[in-house]
């Protein structure tokens, strides 16, 4: 998809922004909300302890603000595309899309944006900097924490992106949609704390810690070559394969509608 | 009256129809209590003795457990259902029939949630009959039950009269779903807040249906402070319901009819 | 003018679908076993269209229109068959098959709910890469010609739905289509919004050459619109031609309506029947093979009028 059409949708989500302004202000509120709720957590907790299976209380908050970070990111690019492709498949209002010169598949995954998630971002990347502060950073480093974070969002697209596209199969497959969302908020959480088969399944069969974890171990220098590797070959893999299922999920609506 | 069983009886068999619904938001609950128990055994250390702000970790689970299953009995429902009213112009025959809207919204809330509020019922004349705290305050835990819900009810209601203002109420959703994880002690009880300020927030809307109403089943509030919130409860109540019957009519006014 | 854009050989269409069984018992069975029936929607149809033709096609609900819009814009494969449309293969999705083609789904749309059509039309110009100049003198003549040059920078949500299909309309044309397909555009509208869309696509089917394929089952469209009219019933074409070959062909008898001051004709005639139609009308028809009409008295006639089969009679006999 050309990038001139994707600023064109960029617009034209930016005017329904603002079209609702009770709606943005409200939905900028929750956004900020859930972090707030998830850092006053993180205060209590440490009341009792000052170490949680190893992790600090900075590194707690890192840890949480890197998982609000790659969440904020992923709604921020794709969430909204995610609900109206749900919508579309279901009401069958896929037609336009498909008579379209562009490539059906970027253009349904980047069809807006939602801005208000841009402010949770921002915020999330202030109190990032506040907990990083006296951390000795190099370039290097950062550059591959915010590659990792790119990673762990594509990571959520492509699984998000996966079960938007089982309604191409599944009839009332949406209250499956929230399974992402829960995994990812156990998995925001200290590795330690779990049972080693979990940790397993979440690393390697659907890395969601990883997703969290890969930005911070490259920022701490940590990560392991084979794991990140892993970590890609994954992404790649599952990239494939769900462009694969884009095209037979179409051929499935076509036929149905 | 019989009509008001009647709505009740028709949600019910909505639930029924749904109950693939109920399973699932009970294995979230259940999901969500155990991701809470996990990071709390990390807490404790593995301590199994060691108590913090009078909780063991096994009182911790327990808490965590029934405070998660509140929620399935108290719902947000209720705060969207005026604003599609509003929304599709299907509040109109509400003002032609001779129906209350709040008490049909309690009635339909009791039939949404029917099957969790009995076995809620029966988990507490349990801990009642076999709980560690002071027992044979049963009737008087129910009597807390039923006015924090009938709060709940109101408040909802109270919430609800927005969607005659605002013409997309979604975003309400996780705004309440976030207040609820706060205020009603989902993550962690009340008293663990810092500053101390579980103390001022335990009798909120949310905490007195969550976190206390929780701890009221566990047996960690004596009577007196049970009749107090009880006495507390009426009189709040009575303002809300005095105050939702004056906002309802001015809202009304704003009210234009199909697709307004 | 005489250059095929659309050619279909033999084109069939078959949807799967699968009964549900009544009671528990029925459900299980569902579960495990599925008996898959299919439907042909549309059987081996045959079809061409030559550049610059205003076609319509119609048919009653589930006659397959719908579906053959849809395989001819590439959104379906055939099973069976060949299509051609503008020289591709609608189904590879060619994008410069797509740039050549316009659509409007009556029923779906196209444009932001929440936001001006301007909106849209402004990611449209990016998507079908029109040059801004000629994007705007495109804009500003079809939003003229549609007499919506002060509605395009309206939410769509507060359009009426006359003016939402003709920002549809635009939509569609924006890129300069060489064929322009309209499933049911005129649905839900009043008589002076449809007259409106009629002229309008009258005018650009004669001015810019623009090929026309719409589908209906409204008689008011085929009237106005169609130069050609194919039927379609039950996936399978049962009729294609001009409206007066249609109209000439559905003629089965010939009679005329005779109107009197209230007394009988006095006809001399052989193999020619009468039947009373009311006070002072009266029905003459052919009874036999060889009828002759030796004389009538003009005497009591006002008038003498061919019983002609109207539009709507035909397409009764035809779906009915």
């Amino acid at each position: 998809m050309k990038i001139r059409v994707y600023r064109e949708l960029i617009k034209l989500s930016v005017r329904e922004f603002v079209i609702y302004r009770m709606t943005a202000t409200l939905t900028v509120l929750f956004g900020l909300m859930f972090y707030g709720i998830e850092l006053l957590a993180g205060v209590v907790y440490y009341q009792f302890t000052d170490s949680i299976m190893g992790m600090t209380r900075n590194d707690y908050m890192i840890l949480i603000t890197t998982a609000n970070i790659i969440q904020m990111g992923y709604e921020l690019l794709f969430v909204t595309s995610h609900e109206r492709l749900e919508d579309a498949i279901i009401e069958g209002e896929l037609d336009y899309a498909l008579i379209r010169p562009v490539n059906s598949f970027f253009y349904y995954a980047f069809q807006r944006i939602d801005i208000a998630s841009g402010v949770g971002l921002l915020v999330s990347v202030a109190f990032l900097c506040f907990f990083l502060r006296g951390t000795a950073l190099t370039g290097i480093r950062v550059a591959g924490y915010i590659v990792g974070l790119f990673l762990g969002i594509w990571m959520l697209f492509l699984v998000n992106h996966n079960i938007v596209m089982l309604s191409f199969w599944v009839e009332k497959s949406s209250k499956i949609a929230g399974i992402p969302e829960y995994l990812f908020e156990l998995a925001s959480r200290p590795r330690g704390i779990y049972p080693s088969i979990l940790v397993w399944i979440l690393s390697y069969i659907l890395p969601f810690f990883t997703a969290i974890h890969c930005p911070i171990e490259m920022l701490s220098n940590k990560g392991s070559v084979m794991g990140v590797a892993y970590y890609l070959l994954f992404l790649v893999i599952v990239s494939a394969i769900t462009y694969l299922l884009w095209n037979k999920g179409l051929k499935k609506y076509a036929s149905a509608s | 009256m019989r009509k008001y069983w009647y709505v009740a009886r028709n949600r019910f068999m909505v639930t029924m129809v749904y109950r693939s619904d109920f399973v699932f938001a009970m294995a979230v609950a259940i999901f969500r209590t155990m991701i809470s128990a996990f990071l709390w055994r990390a807490i404790y250390g593995g301590g199994e003795n060691s108590y913090m702000q009078g909780y063991s970790y096994r009182e911790l689970v327990l808490y965590l457990l029934l405070t998660n299953a509140t929620s399935l009995i108290f719902s947000f429902e209720l705060c969207f259902k005026i604003g599609q009213l509003v929304k599709t112009g299907r509040l109109t025959p509400y003002l032609y029939r001779p129906i209350n809207i709040l008490y049909e919204n309690l009635f339909e809330s009791i039939g949404a949630s029917a099957i969790s509020m009995i076995v809620f019922s029966a988990v507490m004349l349990f801990f009642d009959v076999h709980g560690s705290g002071n027992g044979n305050l049963f009737v008087l835990k129910l009597l807390y039950f039923v006015l924090s819900y009938i709060l709940w009810v109101l408040v909802l209601s109270l919430i609800g009269l927005l969607g005659f203002k605002m013409i997309q109420m979604w975003p309400l959703k996780p705004i309440m779903r976030g207040l609820y994880m706060l205020f009603a002690g989902i993550l962690f009880p009340l008293e663990f807040l810092p500053w101390k300020l579980g103390g001022f927030i335990k009798y909120n809307p949310f905490g007195l249906v969550g976190s206390t109403l929780t701890q009221v089943v566990m047996g960690r509030i004596g009577r007196r402070e049970i009749e107090s919130m009880i006495l507390g409860m009426l009189l709040g109540i009575v303002i809300f319901y005095f105050l939702y019957n004056w906002l309802l009519k001015k809202s009304l006014k704003l009210y234009e009819g199909a697709g307004a | 003018m005489e250059q095929e854009v659309i050619r279909c050989e033999e084109v069939l269409y078959e949807y799967s679908y699968f009964e549900k069984k009544e009671g528990l018992g029925g459900s299980i069975k569902d579960f495990f076993f599925r008996e898959v029936k299919k439907k042909k929607a549309v059987d081996k149809v045959s079809l061409s269209i030559k550049r610059g033709e205003l076609v319509g096609l119609l048919g009653p609900n589930g006659a397959g229109k719908t579906t053959l819009i849809k395989i001819l814009i590439g959104i379906l494969q055939p099973e069976e068959g060949e299509v051609r449309c503008n020289g591709y293969i609608p189904y590879d999705r060619k994008y410069e098959f797509l740039k050549k083609i316009g659509v409007v789904l009556g029923q779906k749309s196209q444009l932001s709910w929440d936001l001006p059509a301007m909106d849209t039309l402004y990611l449209l110009r990016e998507i079908y890469e029109i040059p801004r100049k000629e994007f705007d003198e495109r804009l500003d003549d079809l939003a003229e010609k549609l007499n919506v040059k002060d509605k395009l920078r309206i939410p769509v949500r507060k359009l009426s739905l006359g003016e939402r299909v003709k920002c549809e309309l635009i939509c569609s044309l924006i890129h300069n289509p060489d064929i322009l397909f309209l499933d049911e555009p005129t649905l839900g509208m009043d008589i002076v919004s449809q007259r409106f869309v009629y002229d309008f696509l009258n005018d650009i089917n004669q001015t810019r050459k623009t090929t026309i394929i719409f589908t209906s089952h409204y008689i008011q469209d085929i009237e106005n619109l169609a130069k050609r009219v194919v039927l379609v019933k039950g996936g399978k074409i049962v009729s294609d031609g001009t409206l007066n070959q249609l109209k000439e062909n559905y003629k089965t008898e010939r009679s005329y309506v005779i109107e009197t001051d209230g007394t009988k004709p006095e006809l001399e005639a052989v193999g020619v029947g009468m039947t009373k139609l009311s006070d002072n009308k009266y029905k003459v028809f052919v009874d036999a093979e060889s009828a002759v009409l030796k004389s009538i008295s003009l005497s009591n006639v006002v008038s003498i009028d061919e019983d002609k089969m109207e539009l709507d009679e035909i397409l009764e006999s035809i779906f009915g």
